[in-house]
């Protein structure tokens, strides 16, 4: 029997993609045989240095000026200093030193005694200081944090006075009761996870990063010359009008895709356990947490089975088909190499951000297991532990499946031949259809910029005033200065190209009604957001408004609450989205403005609320064609916030609020 | 013009095709507003028109890389909206920018395209050495085609159109971008699909091609068909005698309405 069409010309296809990646020695020695073998050269590159660096730190003698007058058995800490060899111990008089006490800040004065007693920033400077009270005597140590002489030395310094301090306890021990009291309560550490733990936890770290890097590397350079090059070379056309069903011709190039990033990987992840197992390196420490086993790093510690191996590739298997149906998107998408080679990297890098949770001690929860990536990259990583959960694993493999169809469910449409077609067009074309866009993404820009320097500064030094002035001063100036050449270029007034229009109360009165639900939202994505990046204690929501507190609710209200609603919306979705919406679609206004919108509260912490109100509000814009229902919202919102309003009942008033803004047409045509 | 008698005889019909782009920025542009067209089998058609007028647009809709916003299309008697597979297997498309894959040599090329076409091997062997000997493509047959002259890939792309022996032939703009001594190979390859019964659609705005070849000729101007006939029909029409001139007094009758013409002149990216 003959095969279907469709098998058939996935059959050819696919063939032809495969060999014309053969015939193509240069993108597969670079792609993929190069990095295989890069792996020994780095890892023996890095263990030489390390020792190099390491072996000509111990051999350089360092220098350790002390004082040491008043402290008890003084000679006996010399001994110990000097057993520290190579190293230069000095005794100086730092009388001068004993009474400068600056607290924890160094004065100027005290920093130039320093330099003379020790020598110059090479030495350290130990200093014994009277001091009221017991202990009579305490020791400081003086050192210059940046010099890496100095280090060493302190780290000379450091191991002699514990060995001191340790005789010194047990003598004063035995002194007073006869024997030491800690005897008996000494501690030593077993480590009771098996080497195949072990070794698959470390590894664990590392191998989701890698296996994302890899895999993007490897499957891009097909997807590149698959879809963008073969367009930029014009023989896609003639393909697409053979007798062979488009989704068979991106069935069978998603397929060389995956072969090639598959292989990449495998050759690549085989490279680097080969490496580990045969002890010529280590995982660099900066993957290893606190309390990794120490053991681990030797060659005996990876003795991961082929078991957990197997497993590992199975969970991320999803995420493999995900990344090369991603990378046959971008480069279906674009029209020539090079556009789709500008593409990558910014695909790339945003999906090492999942895949480098896997390097950090985040537990796999229900809702990470269902994010792309992000899932696969924890759950390769505890299989690798031998502590992967089953019914987690199994919903991560559902969801990362259900993520990968839709891609594929995407991909299946990217060979359109009517899009193709109609995108057609020189770079020139294209250049001048973004014109708008372009120029209000350069203010924002400047915005942002303008913001974190400005605006940081003047916070620092006032912080309500600092406020007040970053949003009245800086952002209007801004909104219009950048509308007036797209108002221009548009021939239109500026309060129409801000969106300045009336309104329809429908709108309005959505904006309101949902707000309650948008700060539900943000407070339990900033909770989920505060489990998986912890905040920092100084940036607790309570602190960040300290300097506020002394101020009146209606002070606050005023400048928390109204003044961004004004001022923010005037710049951002006035003058940004007035640019925009000329050129793009409204995904692309949503995802720039939240890209932006996030980045000018320049706090990682802030970024994810802030670029999904972004959205929201540019969404609400464009629906409405009007910026004062953005206005409200963002009034609302902020002040609930405030207000610390946290009443899930009011949740509910968005379904009536979602209504309006669906069933009521929008105010007036602002775009033409 | 009988559509239901003539059904059988014609290679390609089309009847009040119209298709509109949907541009983000200037709304809907029309590229064909109601395009009759038909050609016999063994008939060689030129399609003539200024740039942006919709030649290749129609020529697209045919061959199945757009779908018609409204009005049908013919070709071999299979509708392109319904079947577009069946029709891309009796066809043989070429345009002024198609490609061929670098790192593969003329007979890779060839084998590549009559197996997406679902030849049997033997068959596909048979006829690729049938079309190599024919095209004098032997000595180059296996060197990679980015190593080919100009002259010699147009060879292998038109060996590739025609591998599967296609009733009909579609080529946009064949002679664009060709040398002297390649284009007239290229008119030389269309003249003689005429002894084989294959019929030629071709568009062009070259005239003194136009004049050589075609059994007939079509005027297509703001996506429409003004005239279409023999040349010597044309010239009486038109009471003019040379091909240029015919078109001129054809573009000036049928271009009244200034107001259109510069949505026609933009719709001219798209075709």
């Amino acid at each position: 029997m003959r095969p279907r069409p469709g098998v058939r010309a996935f059959r050819a296809v696919l063939a032809a993609e495969l060999l014309l990646l053969l015939r193509d020695r240069r993108a597969l020695l670079l792609a993929v045989v190069l990095p295989t073998l890069l792996f020994p050269l780095i890892f023996l590159g890095q263990r030489w240095l390390e020792g190099a660096s390491r072996r000509a730190m111990e051999q350089r003698t360092v220098r350790v000026a002390c004082d040491l007058d008043g402290l008890e058995s003084a000679e006996r800490l010399v001994e110990l200093l000097r057993e520290e060899a190579p190293i230069e111990v000095l005794r100086v008089d730092a009388s001068r030193l004993r009474v400068i006490d600056s607290g924890g800040t160094v004065s100027p004065q005290e920093r130039e005694e320093v330099g003379r007693l020790a020598g110059g920033a090479d030495g350290v400077l130990l200093v014994a200081r009277r001091v009221g009270g017991e202990p009579p005597v305490a020791l400081r140590l003086y050192f210059d944090g940046v010099n890496d002489t100095a280090l060493q030395a302190r780290r000379r310094a450091d191991r002699a006075l514990d060995a001191f301090q340790t005789e010194l306890r047990a003598r004063r021990a035995e002194e007073k009761i006869g024997r030491d009291p800690a005897r008996g309560l000494e501690l030593s550490a077993v480590d009771v996870a098996s080497a195949a733990d072990a070794g698959g936890a470390l590894l664990g770290r590392i191998l989701p990063l890698l296996a994302v890097i890899v895999l993007l590397s490897g499957g891009s350079y097909v997807a590149l010359s698959a879809f963008a090059g073969e367009r930029e070379a014009g023989t896609l056309e003639t393909l697409l009008v053979q007798p062979a069903p488009a989704a068979a011709v991106v069935a069978a190039k998603f397929t060389a895709v995956l072969i090639a990033g598959l292989l990449t990987l495998l050759l690549n992840a085989g490279s680097v356990l080969l490496c580990l197992r045969a002890g010529l390196g280590s995982i660099p420490g900066s993957f290893v947490g606190v309390g990794a086993p120490a053991g681990a790093e030797g060659p005996a510690g990876l003795a991961v089975g082929a078991a957990r191996l197997l497993g590992g590739s199975l969970v991320f298997l999803p995420a493999a088909v995900l990344l090369c149906a991603l990378l046959c998107l971008v480069c279906g998408r674009a029209r020539t190499f090079r556009e789709g080679q500008f593409t990558l990297l910014p695909l790339m890098l945003v999906c090492l951000v999942p895949a480098g949770l896997a390097s950090q001690d985040v537990d796999l929860d229900w809702l990470l297991a269902a994010l792309p990536l992000a899932g696969p990259a924890l759950a390769l990583r505890d299989v690798l532990r031998g502590d992967l959960r089953l019914p987690v694993a199994a919903w991560m493999f559902a969801a990362n499946t259900a993520w990968a169809g839709i891609a594929l469910w995407h991909l299946a449409r990217t060979l359109d031949t009517e899009r193709l077609v109609q995108s057609e067009g020189g770079e020139e074309e294209i250049a001048q259809r973004s014109v708008q866009s372009r120029y209000a993404l350069r203010w924002a820009w400047v915005a942002v910029f303008l913001v974190y320097v400005l605006g940081g500064t003047l916070q620092a030094w006032n912080l309500p005033w600092g406020i007040f002035m970053t949003l009245w001063l800086l952002l209007p100036p801004l909104a219009l200065l950048s509308v007036r050449g797209t108002a221009g270029r548009a021939k239109e007034s500026l309060t129409r190209a801000l969106s300045l229009v009336r309104p329809r109360l429908a709108h309005a009165l959505g904006a309101v009604l949902i707000a309650p639900a948008l700060s539900t939202l943000a407070r339990i994505v900033f909770d989920w957001q505060r489990s998986v990046l912890p905040l920092p204690s100084h940036l607790e929501q309570g602190d960040l408004l300290e300097g506020l507190t002394g101020l009146g609710l209606p002070m606050r209200l005023f400048l928390l609450a109204l003044s961004p609603a004004l001022c923010e919306e005037l710049f951002f979705r006035g003058a940004l989205l007035s640019g925009l919406r000329r050129d793009l679609g409204a995904v692309r206004c949503i995802a720039w403005q939240a890209l932006i919108f996030g980045a000018a509260h320049s706090s990682i912490y802030r970024f994810v609320p802030t670029a999904l109100l972004g959205m929201v509000l540019t969404a609400l814009t464009l629906r409405g064609r009007s910026l004062f229902p953005a206005i409200l919202l963002h009034a609302t919102y902020n002040g609930l916030l405030l207000l610390e309003v946290d009443r899930p009942g009011l949740c509910w008033l968005a379904v009536p609020g979602l209504l309006l803004l669906t069933l009521a047409k929008p105010a007036s045509e602002v775009r033409d | 013009m009988s559509v239901e008698s003539g059904a059988e005889s014609l290679a390609i019909e089309a009847v009040g095709l119209r298709k509109v782009f949907v541009d983000p920025r200037r709304g809907a542009v029309e590229a064909l507003c109601g395009l009759d067209l038909d050609c016999r089998r063994g008939e060689i058609y030129g399609l003539l028109g200024p740039n942006g007028a919709g030649k290749t647009t129609t020529l697209r809709v045919l061959a199945t890389l757009l779908a018609p916003t409204s009005g049908t299309a013919r070709v071999d008697g299979i509708d392109v909206a319904t079947d577009p597979l069946e029709v891309r297997r009796r066809i043989g498309f070429l345009s002024g920018t198609t490609g061929l894959y670098p790192r593969l040599s003329p007979r890779e090329t060839l084998s590549y395209f009559g197996r997406l076409h679902g030849l049997e091997p033997e068959e596909l062997q048979r006829r690729t050495e049938a079309i190599l000997d024919r095209f004098g493509m032997r000595e180059y047959a296996d060197a990679r085609c980015e190593s080919l002259s100009t002259g010699q890939r147009q060879r292998v792309s038109i060996a590739r159109a025609v591998l599967h022996d296609p009733p009909v032939l579609i080529l946009d703009e064949p002679t664009t971008g060709l040398d002297v001594l390649a284009s007239s190979a290229m008119i030389e390859f269309i003249e003689s699909r005429r002894a084989a019964g294959t019929c030629v659609l071709f568009s062009t705005h070259v005239l003194s091609e136009a004049e050589r070849l075609c059994d007939r000729i079509g005027v297509i101007f703001r996506g429409r068909l003004l005239a279409a006939g023999t040349l010597p029909e044309l010239s009486q029409r038109t009471g003019k005698r040379w091909l240029a001139d015919v078109f001129l007094e054809l573009v000036r009758r049928g271009g009244p309405d200034p107001a259109s013409a510069s949505s026609a002149g933009e719709g001219g990216g798209a075709s």
